[in-house]
């Protein structure tokens, strides 16, 4: 019967019998009788689109099936993939498990926890499309942009993601929509757990970057108890750190501290284009930037009471 | 006024009506609701309402082939069409006298 339709009716016939394919095939096919010979009728006929005139298939199976009295399915018409049904299958026997059914109330209550994670979790995702770092000191904080505009992102986030818990909590998003957002979860709560793994076993202070890229043979410079200096943090005697410090022995040499070629190492330059490694202390650019750094980065420091000793001068007056 | 809403409720004595007048296949049926001036009914209404009546005994069905395609299923009004017709008639003359004497009154409240 079909073969007389024009290509334009028979889709839409397809998509018809999609959307009631959940109904016995013979039902479907007594419900779609009469619309098959109005299409090839109307096709005849000329004019505007199906489309225009009938509507969305979607919609036009829908007026059909309440009109002619059969019950709306509870869930959309299920979709021909054996993977989605079958996802679909455990899903299903695991919401009917008395386990799941205990735990439920408890899990309702943590799920805020959840929003804030998975919010995170989003954001890891964002920063690793797009080959960002994480910030050097706040190894939490994703570098997208700037730490600041970073962090602000994962706080937007968290707000997004909280508001949709919210919603769907309310019974907000039905049918396709509410099931891919529960998708979306369950890729994130994938995508949660390097993430986490990531912002727990954190800290990377720079001075860690500093040593994988320094030869791990003893090198020529500046050396502390035979082993190679880090670095060298100068304070006032107030306790106020100093930077670009700029040292020199005895002999008016430069105490450089040289490391392999490392594009994060922040070196002064000279007039001339000359690096200044004997500049202190040594700091680093966020990867990829040229900002410095936590530019306060210096170890806490317990000063001593610092008490000016008397000049000899004072001593030898009388 | 939502007429959509309106036409929902009878729809089933419309359908009747048309039918009863003379057998029609659902494109027909749906054309001649139209040109009794019931532009707003959907087709899909139309159809499904037509499956109804028929599964709940209103409409017999017999197929004649058609020089314009495929075969044509049309429908005749049965014995209990016809009742429920008559029943829809009483029904719905009661209704609208009563809703009219209703809407006039309060017409006429309102332009004072």
């Amino acid at each position: 019967m079909t073969e007389a339709l024009g290509p334009e009716p028979a889709a839409y016939l397809a998509a018809l019998r999609r959307a009631l394919s959940d109904l016995p095939a013979d039902e479907c096919d007594d419900l779609l009788v009469d619309v098959e010979a109005s299409l090839s009728q109307s096709d005849s006929d000329g004019g505007e689109g199906l489309l225009a005139r009938l509507g969305p298939p979607d919609r036009f199976a829908a007026e059909l099936r309440s009109a002619a009295g059969i019950p709306v399915p509870a869930a959309p018409a299920p979709s021909r993939s054996a993977l989605t049904s079958a996802t679909r299958d455990v899903l299903r026997r695991l919401d009917s498990s008395p386990m799941i059914a205990r735990a439920r109330p408890v899990l309702r209550e943590l799920s805020p926890i959840w929003w804030l994670v998975r919010a995170y979790a989003a954001c890891a995702v964002l920063l690793v499309a797009l080959g960002g770092h994480w910030d050097l000191l706040r190894p939490f904080v994703p570098l997208l942009g700037s730490a600041r505009l970073g962090a602000a992102i994962v706080v937007l986030a968290a707000i997004a993601s909280v508001v949709i818990g919210v919603r769907m909590r309310r019974g907000g998003f039905q049918g396709r929509r509410r099931a891919s957002w529960a998708a979306l979860n369950v890729g994130l709560a994938i995508a949660a757990v390097p993430a986490l793994v990531h912002a727990v076993r954190a800290p990377i202070p720079s001075y860690q970057i500093n040593l994988a890229a320094t030869p791990a043979l003893p090198t020529p410079g500046l050396n502390e108890n035979g082993l190679p200096a880090q670095n060298i943090y100068a304070y006032t005697r107030t306790g106020h750190p100093l930077y670009d410090v700029l040292l020199y022995d005895g002999f008016g040499m430069p105490l450089d501290i040289t490391t392999g070629p490392d594009p994060q190492r922040r070196v002064l330059m000279t007039s001339r284009g000359l690096p200044v490694y004997n500049s202190f202390p040594i700091r680093y650019y966020q990867p990829g930037t040229n900002v410095i750094s936590h530019p306060a980065a210096a170890p806490p420091i317990a000063r001593p009471k610092i008490v000016t000793p008397p000049l000899a001068l004072h001593r030898s007056r009388r | 006024m939502d007429r959509s809403q309106l036409l929902r409720g009878i729809l089933d004595a419309a359908v009747l009506a048309v039918v009863a007048d003379e057998d029609g296949y659902g494109y027909d049926v749906l054309r001649r609701l139209r040109a009794a001036g019931l532009t707003d009914v959907g087709d899909a209404s139309v159809y499904g309402t037509l499956r109804r009546l028929y599964r709940g005994g209103a409409l017999t069905t017999y197929v004649m082939p058609s020089d314009e395609g495929p075969h044509r299923r049309y429908y005749g009004i049965t014995a209990r069409g016809v009742a429920l017709l008559d029943d829809a008639r009483t029904v719905w003359a009661d209704f609208s006298r009563k809703l009219n004497a209703l809407l006039e009154v309060s017409l006429e409240v309102q332009s004072r």
